[in-house]
């Protein structure tokens, strides 16, 4: 083809995509609460060491699988997967040839804390130290904020605080909260997400003062709490919907990590289902629910489900409209790790660059 | 005109359907309900298009709409018909839905009044019939 030359348009990029892997949840650590003390003020840091307070809040379960974590992503003995920068670099990012990695920590935790002004404190101390150690360090990282949910007005000022940076892309919460986040208690974090165009990423995980992520309650084991991650991330997006966030916010971007997705289909069917017998009690919503999931939604894959037959896994992309939806995530540097070259079965080179980029890109603006 | 003209079918005199009633007919072996809405009167298929349903069963609301979450709107009391099993709201007016309005309808039907001024009886003045006009 020809083109029309333009002098500050790279030729490769109008031909060749600008991306060819995007890793939508990396979990960069701190090596301890040490690393952020200096970003605190003089009360909170003082009232941690008073405290001892060594760690956030983290799930009930001892994690049957290496504690939870790849045991060759430890920098050292005793130490955090995960909190070596270098590390991360190379065996993430070099290693798979990943272009862009939205960093995803682990810090959400801090809205399982009681006390919102101390969730507050640290989410600033977190925020302030992921750009200075993370996003400074490597072009590669984009980063998710930390914020307080207990606090929405102090979660709509730390985002405010830091959100039109380029190299933020989105706040990151927890999967498990203490009411469905469609409930306008929330709403001004969508509305501050949505006025510095973030996305918003939910992560599974829950403890603290969250209710369990299962309705059940509180499993037995970790193996239950694994299998049953999906069924809190339902809980979420139906909530999102029917509440008439997006209509409240028409910007809103989701994204819903480490859920797998394989439940999508049926929620949007049962959705749109009963939005047909009692659209009267949220006649907000004036279109089919699937289609504000379709819009508003993108999903990461891992951990991927892995039917035997890989037919079935096609088919649910089908059903899912993968090719909008799906976007590849690694978990890096946890035990459920999928490998960007062998977790997938073999693609259309299309389809395989929506989920592995494409999808990511739009979604983040990247 | 004669076609035209055998399509037109009496069902009922006005008082057999005050305001807020209902009545249920078989005409040409389909069952067609024909409802008074502030006396203005409305005819559809008493079939659901979902499943099936007796749809001229349910009950007759109101509709409501929303411009923004929360802020619930209810107008036009009476001229839904909503499905009595998996309720399904209708515009008696038009038959069609209100969630796919384009695409998933009841089959509704012109309803006229007919003024008939004929003496029957000596003091007993015939009062109006209800007619369905089959389309």
């Amino acid at each position: 083809m020809t083109a029309v030359a333009q002098p500050d348009m790279d030729e490769a990029n109008s031909t060749r995509p600008a991306y060819s892997l995007i890793d939508t949840d990396a979990h960069h650590n701190w090596s301890g609460v040490k690393d952020i003390m200096p970003y605190l003020p003089r009360y909170w840091a003082d009232y941690i060491t008073e405290s001892q307070f060594k760690s956030l809040p983290s799930s009930p379960y001892p994690k049957g699988v290496n504690g939870g974590e790849r045991v060759d992503a430890r920098p050292g003995e005793g130490q955090m997967a995960g909190s070596d920068v270098q590390l991360f670099r190379r065996q993430l990012l070099d290693e798979w040839n990943v272009d862009i990695a939205i960093l995803t920590g682990q810090f959400y935790n801090v809205s399982f804390l009681a006390n919102a002004a101390f969730a507050a404190a640290l989410s600033t101390a977190l925020n302030d130290w992921m750009i200075d150690v993370w996003l400074s360090a490597d072009s590669r990282f984009r980063g998710s904020l930390t914020v307080p949910m207990q606090d929405p007005t102090a979660a709509a000022k730390e985002i405010d605080r830091l959100g039109s940076r380029p190299d933020i892309v989105q706040i990151l919460i927890s999967a498990g909260s203490r009411m469905p986040y469609g409930q306008q208690f929330y709403d001004p974090i969508w509305e501050a997400c949505e006025r510095n165009g973030l996305a918003v990423g939910i992560h599974f995980g829950g403890i603290g003062i969250m209710h369990p992520p299962t309705p059940a309650g509180w499993t037995s084991y970790y193996l239950e709490w694994h299998t049953g991650m999906s069924q809190v991330f339902q809980a979420q997006t139906i909530s999102l919907v029917c509440e008439g966030v997006f209509q409240k916010f028409p910007g809103l971007k989701f994204a819903l990590l480490e859920g797998g997705f394989a439940w999508l289909p049926h929620v949007m069917w049962r959705l749109d289902k009963n939005w047909k017998a009692m659209r009267s009690e949220c006649p907000w919503l004036t279109q089919k629910p699937s289609e504000i999931i379709l819009d508003h939604f993108r999903i990461a894959s891992q951990p991927i489900e892995e039917p035997e037959n890989d037919r079935h896994l096609f088919e649910i992309f089908e059903m899912m409209q993968a090719e909008r939806t799906l976007m590849f995530s690694s978990d890096y540097p946890h035990w459920d790790f999928d490998s960007p070259q062998q977790a997938f079965p073999r693609m259309a080179p299309e389809l395989r660059q929506r989920i592995y980029a494409e999808n990511a890109r739009e979604l983040y603006g990247l | 005109m004669a076609s035209r003209a055998a399509q037109r079918h009496v069902v009922a005199h006005v008082s057999e359907i005050p305001h807020g009633k209902r009545k249920i007919v078989t005409i040409a072996g389909r069952s067609i309900g024909i409802f008074n809405v502030n006396g203005v009167y409305y005819a559809v298929r008493n079939s659901c298009p979902h499943q099936g349903g007796e749809l001229c069963l349910g009950p007759t609301v109101g509709l409501a709409t929303a411009d923004k979450p929360g802020d619930i709107h209810y107008s036009r009391e009476g001229e839904i018909l909503r499905c009595p099993w998996h309720g399904w709201e209708f515009d008696l007016a038009t038959g069609r839905s209100v969630f796919d309005p384009n695409r998933t309808r009841v089959k509704s039907y012109p309803v006229e009044v007919e003024e008939l001024q004929a003496e029957t009886y000596p003091v007993e003045i015939e009062r109006d019939r209800v007619v369905v006009v089959l389309t």
